[in-house]
């Protein structure tokens, strides 16, 4: 279909709508955690014989149209008790609604009426939802509770391997994710390289990751979104938390500004790995700083009914030096402000800023040394609205505009009093995209979610345009023919997308239900990585006149169903397919670093992604956790690498598992445990040897690409959580004088978590080699971790 | 860079580990290998011919007898290599042979096949000097070393591609930690470096690794090979290949790649019959010195 022909296909499909309108009122309002005034993101709001309901928004924010008459309202989120009411729709009505932490003596909740809260019940498919007090649960390397490990457990999510920075997506390369916090992308997830992430759990409250059905409000990015929103801070009384660990503390303060109003977040972590280090490096690393940190912080103030404003900001910085310095981090800032027009209009308008940057020096002028910058920032806005037009459509519109400035690459060499300066041009880009979509439920059992994204992209000077003519031979880099230079905001090349987007449900029955969904994506921001991990160093480069916008269409299809008394356990089998176009590879000698004709040295092609996803969750009770299993198949085909036929991705993992649980023994233990197992990661092998000029050379004839596979990769990690006691007694006379006991809630509460990482001290081979060292020839193979990690944590909250 | 990342990660060593491990040997076709690096230097040129081995076969490459071998240069001069001992060593030592300028062209006939490679020498820079400076042990460096720095001066104009070998009394680094290649005296082709200086660590990055240490004493020498933006490319890839090798490396290693070739094989040859190797001419500049006790010499550029 034409882009044209899609356009009046959504024309026609958002009039439909408006025939359809009733004698109706609309309820809405907000729906808030009473412990802390922290909006609920996602919380169901349903009438009990299940006819209407609805969501929360990011903002905890609900509307719900409903019939003149009385109805039973109810509120529920899971871990929270379901809050029940009893109305009576006159007229437009406003219900704002805080919602109590279920007491820990109830492990069953029997719910009132049909629950709309299932995962069959959603229109949302290959999405999951985490919540951090899962995630905290979750055995992690050195007991330190991470976001993006936890993602890693989710089925078609893989990795390269431990070390190995960000992650893969159903087939789709690291920077292919839109990583998301509070609004503002994060270019870089990772801090000591891969061994921990960016995001502080004790200031995330919600996370989602989108792999499949993306809506229309997402783009830019071709596999999934990570969506992380920060808490507000508590906005009833001053609260935090911290840990202890073994390689890093974290300490985390809440608190009004104006009691149940405004309201701050401010989160820190530190490693000390270098002050626990110092005295087994004593004499080899005298001046050795080895650390990262990160700060996180909100603010956020509700004006009136109708306006609130956040502001949250992060700043992460991996430290190492020893003579020389090297650097890397993230910085995000984000301002948002929240309007409610009236009962059916929502808007939100974000702007925000990111960067992500790297330095690295050594020595100084004039007595001779280097440093070396990189890096790439961008400024947005981002208005988007919701009008709930009736309880069958809820209307999503928006835009977005991004400028990108990208710092590819600087450095300076100072030697004799000479300076020496190897810059990559800086290049600016700005991306733009509208978007309208609509959730439409059509009857009782079928909704339909379709939206319609339209990007479009200019590369911008003040910069040069390359023009390339063919290679030399097909290992070589494209000839330069001419350079052109362009001044301010002078645009280079351009370019525009159509992005269709469609999902839709259909109840099989009062347990189970199909999916289907459709979603085209488009990218302009490329990672330039040709390393089995990504480096910090690794730097992304615009779209440019020879790089185009890298596309993706996926269709994905599943069947979900719940099973048990309360349908407590969440089933789905989904399969998916994914064709990518205009993936990038790169000639065997590919200069990335400070070189001006990098795209010279660039190969594009296609990639193709399917594979089948098999998903068992149990959410609440004794035992909790899930199973999942991935079959599934990532390759591409890249001009002339491997004879230019499709060959298998680096993070391809055919058979992929994950088993993860939760025991709770009573109120103060808990035992956790999780497995993996995946097929090993491909790599390529030679089998056949030749020297020329003393120098050992591997080859393989038939010129094959991750033509084997290191071998299966498992581990078992486990973790014991002990929470301190809540209460403590003391003596104290009573009225008549009696020496009493009496039990008082102490003002913190701790647990202990003693874990172990790799149990079974598996050594997971990252990579194989051969090796031809001293004319030996021998096969040898690394695993990042070979040990088993035993890891002691204390948390505190108060 | 990888060393850097190396130091960085030492930390995550102490979980690492390696294993030497066994593999199913998979069988790979053995091609003919041509070995040809000439070039203006008073010696012996030898063209080594020889076939590809199995990688995991513990012999050494067997022997490749050619009908003939002769290079052709540009100015229609031929020069004849011989084998006397039929042992894949083709040699010419009649006369200097390569000259700045020239093209070369290399012919090998054997059974029905006719394999060819060309390669044009290019100009190359004098050594100025040799500095040296002590460097006490430290990390990657168990004994104390010093570190040669050369000085050269890029040619002006044009991107000239260089290869930098550095001996010890007498005997080539071979190691592919010695590896070192460059553009205009620098990384590649900014055009920054033009008629400049070369910089560290080109200058002095090849002794500086030397794992055996360098002692007073020692006579040490550097060499600077002209070569073919081609050939360039050609150690590139050699280099990104031996980087693949080791520990924490593996991490940021880039994928294994086939070494280019430009010996051009026949049409009609069966993969087996294709020829792998490279034929490249180079003119050659070199200083050495015998190192003694210059104390208090610093390097322009501190290798501490």
């Amino acid at each position: 279909m034409s882009g044209l022909g899609f356009s009046r296909f959504f024309i026609f499909l958002f009039l439909l709508p408006f025939s359809l309108l009733g004698q109706n009122f609309t309820v809405s309002g907000t729906v808030k955690d009473a412990a802390n005034g922290e909006d609920m993101i996602s919380a169901m709001v349903y009438t009990a014989d299940g006819d209407y309901g609805t969501a929360t928004n990011v903002y905890g924010y609900y509307a719900l149209e409903l019939p003149k008459g009385k109805h039973t309202l109810l509120f529920s989120y899971s871990g929270f008790e379901t809050f029940t009411k009893e109305i009576d729709v006159q007229g437009s009505l406003k219900l704002s609604i805080d919602l109590k932490p279920q007491s820990e003596k109830i492990d069953v909740v029997i719910v009132k009426g049909k629950r709309a809260t299932d995962n069959f019940k959603k229109i949302d498919m290959s999405t999951v939802e985490l919540d951090v007090k899962k995630i905290e649960k979750i055995p992690a390397l050195l007991g330190e509770a991470d976001v993006v490990k936890a993602v890693q457990l989710m089925p078609g999510v893989s990795t390269v391997g431990e070390g190995a920075t960000g992650f893969n997506v159903r087939g789709g390369g690291i920077d292919q994710n839109l990583i998301l916090l509070d609004e503002a992308p994060v270019f870089n997830s990772s801090h000591l390289f891969g061994f921990f992430s960016v995001f502080n759990p004790d200031a995330v409250k919600n996370v989602k990751l989108i792999k499949g059905g993306i809506p229309s409000e997402y783009g830019g990015r071709l596999s999934s979104v990570l969506d992380v929103r920060m808490k507000e801070g508590n906005a009833k009384k001053v609260s935090g938390q911290g840990g202890y660990g073994l390689i890093f503390s974290r300490l985390s303060i809440e608190a009004p500004i104006v009691k149940n109003k405004a309201s701050f977040i401010l989160a820190g972590r530190r490693s000390y790995i270098d002050i626990l280090a110092k005295p087994a490096l004593k004499d080899d690393f005298p001046d050795a700083k080895f650390y990262f940190y990160d700060l996180t912080a909100k603010v956020h103030y509700d004006i009136s009914d109708k306006n609130k404003v956040y502001l949250s900001g992060y700043l992460g910085r991996d430290v190492f030096a020893q003579g020389f310095g090297f650097d890397w981090g993230n910085q995000t800032a984000t301002a948002r402000w929240n309007h409610i027009f009236n009962d059916k209009l929502f808007l939100n308008t974000t702007a925000y800023f990111s960067n992500y940057d790297f330095k690295i020096g050594a020595g100084d002028s004039p007595s001779g040394g280097f440093e070396w910058l990189g890096q790439i920032r961008n400024y947005s806005i981002k208005p988007s609205g919701s009008y709930f037009l009736n309880n069958k459509n809820t209307i999503q519109f928006g835009g977005q505009s991004i400028l990108y400035d990208f710092k590819p690459g600087e450095s300076k060499f100072y030697e004799d009093g000479e300076e020496f300066i190897f810059s990559q041009d800086s290049k600016y880009g700005l991306e733009n995209a509208v978007y309208l979509g609509n959730e439409q439920k059509i009857n009782k059992s079928i909704i339909l979610k379709y939206g319609l994204r339209f990007s479009s992209y200019y590369f911008l000077g003040p910069s040069k345009e390359y023009i390339y003519g063919d290679r030399l031979d097909q290992n070589s880099s494209r000839e330069l023919l001419d350079v052109k230079d362009y001044s301010n905001f002078k645009v280079i090349k351009d370019y525009y997308n159509w992005e269709p987007r469609f999902s839709a449900k259909f109840d099989v029955d009062k347990v189970s239900s199909v999916k289907l969904s459709y979603n085209r994506m488009a990218q302009y921001i490329h990672l330039m990585s040709n390393t089995a991990a990504s480096t910090p160093l690794d730097f992304y480069s615009p779209t440019t006149n020879n790089i185009r916008p890298q596309l993706a269409d996926q269709i994905a299809g599943g069947y979900f169903r719940n099973y048990g008394k309360n349908l407590q356990w969440e089933s789905s089998l989904e399969v998916y397919y994914k064709d990518l176009q205009n993936q990038i590879g790169y000639i065997p000698t590919a200069e990335l670093q400070l070189n001006d004709y990098y795209e010279g040295d660039l190969y594009s092609g296609d990639g193709r992604a399917y594979g089948t996803e098999l998903m068992l969750r149990k959410n609440s009770g004794k035992l909790s956790g899930w199973l999942s299993l991935t079959l599934s198949k990532t390759q591409i085909k890249v001009d002339s690498i491997n004879n230019g036929n499709y060959y298998n991705a680096r993070f391809d993992k055919p058979v992929a598992g994950n088993c993860v649980l939760n025991y709770k023994f009573n109120k103060r233990f808990e035992f956790n445990a999780n497995f993996v197992y995946n097929t090993g990661a491909p790599f390529t092998a030679s089998t056949t040897h030749y020297s020329l000029q003393g120098v050992g050379v591997s080859h393989n004839p038939a010129n094959e690409r991750n033509n084997a596979r290191v071998s299966d990769y498992h581990r078992l990690d486990v973790s014991f959580i002990i929470h301190g006691k809540e209460y403590f007694t003391l003596k104290v006379k009573d009225d008549n004088g009696n020496r009493v006991k009496q039990k008082y809630k102490k003002p913190w509460s701790g647990n202990w978590i003693i874990g172990a990482y790799n149990v079974y001290a598996r050594k997971n081979a990252f990579t194989v080699y051969f090796s031809d060292k001293g004319g030996e020839m021998k096969v040898v193979q690394y695993s990042i971790i070979g040990t088993i990690i035993p890891s002691f944590t204390y948390n505190i909250k108060f | 860079m990888k060393k850097l990342f190396l130091g960085i990660l030492v930390l995550f060593v102490f979980y690492s580990c390696e294993d030497v491990i066994t593999v199913e040997p998979e069988l790979g076709k053995t091609q003919l290998s041509v070995d040809a690096f000439l070039n203006n230097k008073n010696e012996p040129q030898v063209i080594y011919l020889k076939k590809t081995k199995q990688f995991f076969e513990d012999v050494a490459q067997e022997v490749f007898v050619a009908d003939s071998v002769y290079v052709r240069d540009s100015r229609d001069s031929i020069y004849v290599f011989e084998s006397p001992l039929n042992d894949g060593v083709y040699s010419w030592d009649d006369s200097v042979m390569v000259s700045e300028g020239r093209t070369y062209e290399l012919v090998i006939k054997a059974d029905s096949f006719t394999y060819t490679a060309t390669s044009y020498a290019n100009s190359v820079p004098q050594i100025d000097s040799l500095n040296w400076q002590y460097v006490p042990a430290g990390l990657g460096q168990e004994n104390g070393s010093y570190a040669i720095e050369l000085v050269a001066r890029d040619l002006a104009g044009q991107f000239d591609y260089y290869w930098i070998r550095f001996l010890k009394n007498g005997v080539y680094d071979t190691r592919l930690a010695g590896l070192n290649i460059s553009v205009d005296g620098t990384f590649s082709e900014t055009g920054q470096g033009d008629g400049k200086l070369f910089i560290p660590p080109i200058s002095t990055l090849v002794a500086y690794n030397v794992e055996d240490s360098i002692k007073l004493g020692d006579e040490v020498a550097y060499e600077i090979w002209s070569i073919s933006p081609q050939t360039f490319s050609f150690w590139q890839e050699v280099s990104n290949q031996a980087i693949q090798g080791g520990g924490i490396g593996a991490l940021f290693a880039t994928p294994t790649s086939n070494i280019r070739t430009n010996i051009t094989s026949p049409s009609n040859a069966e993969l087996e019959d294709n020829a792998v190797g490279w034929f490249s001419t180079s003119v050659v500049s070199s200083a050495s010195q015998v190192l003694y006790d210059k104390d208090g010499e610093k390097l322009s550029f501190d290798p501490n």
